[in-house]
């Protein structure tokens, strides 16, 4: 290169509009094309049949089959996709044609210009033919249609230009034989719309419709070529929510109700659109002042003054697009043959135009294609298989803009442009970077290797691997950074395989590099050197990896040491064409194919690594890299599995907290997401081997590690999972300095779990507890109890979820796994361990004030036993005193009807009872009322229960005296209630019923003092006399009436 | 304090228990006294009954009924020897009278009653036919289908009647009611085969012929062929 000539001029030759750059600069450039396909006809897709594809031709033959001598009118499409080289193509016809055309021909280039109707026409009345031409109106509409409108007049009046024509038509479109496409009221309603200011200044936004209406009319304002077609898409007429929202502020009712109808309806955006696309070419045509058939008319009348003067004409259209609004009474201009209109007397024409293979499809009118016999259809990859094209493509670029615009014009002048004289550049810098023969002369390829011009065309979109895209994206990027930023080259480092990982260990293990010349370095050897460690020396200079000393000097690069190798030989003459779709010839190791997801991980954390600002998009957002977000996953995986917890002293229980609850141990420096990591991955080389171990352990390895290399990257992971092993064991165990106590927590809750369920009923000093104790199996207790209500409260939370999870908390943490830690399911118990830590709760006597607990630690599976134990002792002295409170109703209670002093013996209550037992069975057989209240079991319960009474009261009686919170629940725990309740209860019913029994009694006992019963003494006189005479009546019936 | 209270009211109520137990005991057995009565008067009435129909017409039953009578006057004095009318006694007593004593009592009676009135009754047919006062007929013919039955043969009627009385009365008019016809004995030989439906042709002798001619009966007498 070189540098000086080439920072004033890169820019111009790069320009994508090759009909502005210059005559010379285009000779320069040009490389002959060899793979065009010509056919009579296209396939309904608009592409070449297969049978054609065998047989590419070069330029110089479709120049010959199509610019040769001929009487016919002829019209040739040259088809393509935007950027393949169609207006190259037509360019170098128009070059090579005056040159060797006829006097009589005359030639029309109609240039893309800036690719809008207003450039093509002012191309049009430029021509000598046009402004001699003999309809004088039609020139000065012509030039009417060319001046200049301030764009927002313009795009103003293309706006209301689609609201009148809407507002005159009738839903059909001005196609008078079609059904309606919009109805009446829904065209109304479109009116209505665009009418609204607010949808208006939607339509009218930069990229918007209008926008790209205005830019294929007036003016294309990028530097690009403008290949977007000028109508209206789906997206213009897609209505949101919120949108809608901002309408309903001020839009009338028509407004919106169609803004109602298009949202989510993609049926109806679609015949919107369409509907109002039909308008494009006629609002095109009001704006410019043209009438549909006035451009045909221009190459009418051109056609039959060349026929008056004896002329043929040929007509050098580089896009049809660049018509825009007339484009289709242009193509019909331009496809009318002579023969059929002899009474016009027009010349031959000779018509060679360009239209993207899109266009062609979406936009021309059937009866068009039918007309259109001559297709030359110029590939996108056009240098696939052609290796030694690609190259010299890059060549001529490169010496091209090292040229003087003088040395160039001059080859054009005097050397006729002829390759004998092809002006070579004086190399200022990257002398060694490799050369291409051209004939017999050297090109220097700086900022380019021939490996890095083979990779990085092998790395481009298949989609981009036509001239344009080659030239912005490879070659323009490359010269610009040589030129701007040598100091930083390569700064675009395209990702790649490290097939051979020993000059990547070279590098990356060197710690005499920073990170960002690692990967620099790294990059530039694979990519532009041959990706080996090997070295040689070669006429006093060595090589490293195929480069000499110099060029890594150049760009401030190290020189590393490599393996030294015999000087290889002098390396082949650039092969052709192998046939492959892609050029042949790069080395095999850099250009081996890497894993899609490797290649975008590694990407993204090679931005992180240099660009200080950049941050790592790790979410689960569409925006953030899967395998990097897999990664961070496994890495948590792979150290919660490998770390053997337990030698280091760190408790299963412990770390599955940590783990259950989605902890990332470890976080990139610089991500996207927030986190409470214990680890943070800085932004350096080594975490990038981390990384990428992890991402080829899930993406190629397919989860495992088997793939290429992998014991490299799992020696590497495992090296660095040591180093960090003592952070995240002390990370594990403790938060803010503070050790968490978890363990003692829970057994604190267990204790009060064990004391609420009546398992501590034996105990009176909470100091004395056991640690035995949590050991049994001291099932939660459902039966009826006697106690209150706050009490019962509390041990429904503690026989819950939370005291299950304290419980197995405690059971399960000194648990020793056996065997494998991940799967193993044989437990050994540390009850050492667990003694020691039990008693240290035991110690304090199960005292814990809110300080003492760790609310605040981060990790919520551990929090959540100081919460729970919070909830118990927040909630124990409510509990003790509404226990006290009930037991001493109780005892003032039974005061009410036997002194205290009176039931100090089990001897004492069962006397009371028994009396209470003979009371309702004696008023049971005198049938008084109350005996209705006899409830046999009642009694028998209380005679049963008797000790446990007597012993009830004494609890009451102590309970009483006690001040201890702790002290009074364990006596509570005994649960007095349970036997004092229906004890009280008893006498309570019986001191009750013996007042209206003896109120009843009394009332009976009145009625038998009034009473004087007179029985009588001898009450079977009369009847012993009836009897006697009966009796002897009855002997004389014996002795007189007797039948027979 | 509850537990004399409760002591207290016990005894109130066992003292309350034994008044009212008394109470119970007197009341029974005036119902049963009672109970007592009712049964040795039924008794009383049956064999008063008998003695009058054996008076009026001579009215003799089987022994077994002697037995029964005999068995229940038994055991009626068996609650004057106790001394007082259990209920159980008493309700056997009802049983025997009920199921035995009056049972045999109304079948023999029964039967009796149509052999005493079958021939009168017929007679009375006969005549009938041959006095004018057919309503004094009728009340006759009723008077001795009222002492059918056994147990409403002491019931009166207005007059103070018994229905054995009536019964009684009945079978005395039929007899009054043919001396009040005169007739001679061939005569009444002739009405009694002509009751009997056997009176042939040769028993119209001329004496018979002058008897009805005399008395108008012409169109009181048919002759019919032997069935």
């Amino acid at each position: 290169m070189n540098r000086e000539i080439a920072k004033r001029r890169y820019m111009d030759v790069f320009r994508p509009d090759v009909m502005h750059s210059s005559h010379g600069d285009f000779l320069a450039t040009h490389v002959p094309m060899k793979k065009l396909y010509v056919t009579q006809q296209l396939t309904d897709h608009a592409e070449v049949p297969e049978q054609e594809k065998k047989n590419p031709k070069t330029e110089e033959e479709v120049y010959e089959r199509f610019m040769g001598e001929m009487e016919e009118d002829q019209f040739v499409l040259v088809i393509g996709d935007s950027g393949a080289g169609k207006s190259h193509l037509i360019r170098w016809i128009d070059t090579v044609h005056k040159m060797r055309k006829s006097e009589k021909e005359v030639v029309l280039p109609i240039r893309r210009a800036d690719n809008t109707l207003k450039g093509t026409i002012r191309q049009l009345i430029d021509l000598p033919e046009v402004k001699s031409l003999p309809n004088k109106e039609l020139y000065k509409k012509l030039l009417s249609a060319a001046t200049s409108v301030p764009e927002k007049e313009l795009k103003e009046t293309i706006y209301y230009q689609f609201i009148i024509q809407i507002t005159n038509d009738d839903g059909k479109a001005g196609d008078e034989e079609s059904v309606r496409r919009i109805n009446n009221v829904d065209r109304k309603h479109l009116i209505a719309l665009l009418q609204n200011s607010l949808f208006k200044d939607r339509l009218m936004e930069s990229d918007g419709p209008i926008d790209r209406i205005y830019g294929k009319f007036a003016e294309n304002k990028s530097n690009e070529v403008n290949d977007t077609v000028a109508e209206f898409k789906d997206e213009d007429f897609e209505i949101d929510s919120e949108f809608r929202n901002k309408l309903l502020l001020g839009a009338d009712d028509k407004a919106r109700k169609i803004a109602d109808k298009l949202i989510d309806n993609n049926e109806f955006v679609c015949a919107v659109k369409e509907y109002i696309n039909r308008f494009v070419e006629k609002v095109i045509q009001r704006c410019a002042g043209l009438e549909p058939g006035d451009l045909a008319n221009v190459i009418e009348e051109i056609r039959r003054e060349l026929f008056r003067q004896g002329k043929t004409l040929t007509i050098l259209m580089e896009d049809i697009t660049s018509a825009s609004g007339v484009d289709d009474s242009l193509l019909d201009a331009l496809l009318t043959d002579k023969i059929e209109y002899p009474e016009k007397q027009m010349c031959r024409i000779n018509a060679i135009v360009g239209a993207t293979d899109g266009y062609y499809r979406e936009k021309f009118k059937t009866n068009t294609k039918g007309r259109i016999h001559n297709f030359v259809y110029v590939p996108d990859d056009l240098f696939g298989g052609n290796k030694k094209g690609l190259l010299e493509f890059f060549a001529r670029y490169l010496n091209t803009i090292s040229l003087d615009p003088k040395d160039i014009q001059q080859w054009v002048d005097q050397g006729k442009g002829e390759m004998e004289t092809y002006p070579v550049h004086v190399v200022t810098i990257g002398d060694g970077w490799g050369e291409y023969k051209l004939g017999d002369k050297h090109i220097n390829l700086f900022p380019f290797t021939q490996n890095s011009i083979m990779f990085l065309y092998d790395k481009q979109d298949i989609a981009k691997r036509n001239p344009r895209s080659l030239m912005r994206d490879i070659i323009e990027t490359y010269v610009k950074e040589s030129i701007e930023q040598l100091e930083d080259f390569p700064v675009h480092r395209p990702t790649f395989y490290p097939s051979n990982p020993e000059l990547q260990n070279a590098i990356y293990n060197n710690i005499n590099y920073d990170d960002s010349t690692k990967l620099r370095l790294a990059c530039f050897m694979y990519v532009w050197g041959d990706g080996t460690l090997q070295t040689y020396e070669k006429k006093g200079v060595r090589y490293v990896a195929g480069l000499p000393e110099n060029v890594y000097k150049e760009l401030g690069l190290p020189v590393i040491d490599g393996n030294k190798v015999v000087v290889p030989t002098e390396e082949p003459s650039v092969p052709e064409s192998t046939g492959s779709s892609s050029p042949e010839g790069a080395r095999v190791p850099a250009r081996e194919k890497e894993n899609e997801q490797v290649m975008i991980a590694l990407q993204e954390v090679d931005k992180w690594i240099d660009n200080k600002d950049y941050k790592l998009s790790i979410g689960a957002t569409t925006k953030s890299v899967k395998a990097l977000n897999n990664a961070r996953k496994n890495i948590n995986t792979f150290l919660f599995n490998s770390i053997d917890w337990q030698s280091e002293g760190v408790s299963n229980n412990a770390v599955q907290k940590v783990k259950n609850q989605d902890k990332f141990l470890v976080a990139f420096d610089r991500q996207t997401q927030k986190s409470d990591s214990v680890i943070t991955l800085p932004a350096s080389i080594e975490s990038r081997g981390i990384i990428e171990a992890f991402v080829r352990w899930s993406e190629v390895g397919k989860e495992s590690w088997n793939f290429n290399n992998s014991t490299d990257y799992l020696l590497r992971v495992q090296k660095w999972g040591d180093s960090i092993k003592p952070t995240l064991v002390k990370a594990i165990l403790h938060y803010d300095d503070k050790k968490s106590d978890y363990f003692s927590f829970a057994v604190a809750a267990e204790f009060y779990r064990l004391i609420l369920n009546g398992y501590c009923k034996n105990y009176q000093d909470p100091h004395n507890l056991s640690p035995e104790l949590l050991l049994r199996k001291n099932q939660a207790v459902s039966g009826e109890n006697g106690h209150t209500k706050s009490w019962n409260d509390l041990l429904r939370i503690v026989n819950g979820s939370d005291g299950a999870e304290a419980r197995t908390c405690v059971l399960q943490y000194y648990n020793l796994v056996q065997g494998d830690v991940v799967h193993s399911i044989n437990y050994e118990f540390d009850a050492l361990a667990f003694n020691k830590a039990v008693k240290g709760v035991i110690k304090t006597g199960l005292h814990y004030e809110t300080v003492d607990l760790q609310l605040d630690d981060p990790v919520k599976k551990r929090r959540l036993y100081s919460e729970y134990l919070k909830k118990i002792i927040d909630r124990l002295d409510i509990v003790v005193n509404d226990e006290k409170a009930m037991l001493a109703l109780q005892l003032a209670n039974i005061e009410k009807s036997v002194s205290l002093d009176d039931l100090e013996s089990t001897t004492d209550i069962e006397d009371l009872i028994d009396e209470i037992g003979k009371f309702y069975s004696q008023a049971q057989k005198s049938h008084i009322s109350i005996a209705i209240h006899y409830d046999l079991s009642k009694i028998n319960y209380c005679k049963r229960n008797v000790e446990q009474i007597v012993k009830a009261i004494n609890v009451a009686k102590q309970v009483a005296q006690t001040r201890d919170t702790i002290e009074s629940l364990l006596l509570l725990s005994r649960d007095p209630l349970v036997c004092l309740k229906p004890f009280v209860e008893l006498l309570n019913l019986a001191a009750a019923d013996l007042e209206k029994t003896n109120s009843e009694v009394e009332m009976r006992m009145k009625t038998y003092k009034t009473e004087n019963p007179d029985l009588g003494d001898t009450p079977y006189s009369r009847q012993q006399q009836i009897i006697e005479n009966c009796a002897k009546t009855i002997e004389e019936v014996r002795e007189h009436h007797v039948v027979g | 304090m509850l537990l004399d209270d409760l002591s207290k009211s016990i005894k109130a109520m066992k003292l309350l228990d034994t008044r009212e137990t008394d109470r119970l005991t007197a009341e029974k057995r005036a119902k049963n006294d009672a109970d007592f009565a009712s049964l040795v008067d039924e008794f009383g009435n049956s064999v008063s009954v008998l003695k009058e129909a054996i008076t009026m017409l001579d009215y003799r039953v089987s022994l077994e009924t002697v037995q029964t009578m005999e068995d229940c006057s038994e055991l009626l004095r068996g609650v004057i020897d106790d001394g007082v009318a259990e209920s159980s006694k008493l309700y056997d007593i009802r049983q025997h009278i009920s199921k035995k004593m009056l049972p045999n009592l109304s079948k023999e009676w029964k039967s009796f009653h149509q052999g005493i009135t079958g021939g009168p009754l017929a007679k009375l047919h006969t005549l009938g036919r041959l006095v004018t006062d057919e309503k004094g007929v009728t009340e006759v013919r009723e008077r001795i289908a009222a002492g059918d039955n056994w147990n409403n043969l002491s019931m009166l009627n207005e007059n103070g009647d018994s229905r054995l009385i009536m019964l009684k009365n009945g079978l005395d008019e039929i007899i009054h009611m043919e001396e009040g016809l005169n007739l001679n004995d061939n005569v009444r030989a002739f009405i009694d085969s002509v009751t009997k439906r056997n009176a042939k042709v040769s028993d119209i002798t001329e004496d018979i012929v002058n008897w009805i001619k005399k008395e108008g009966l012409e169109d009181r007498f048919i002759v019919a062929f032997r069935v």
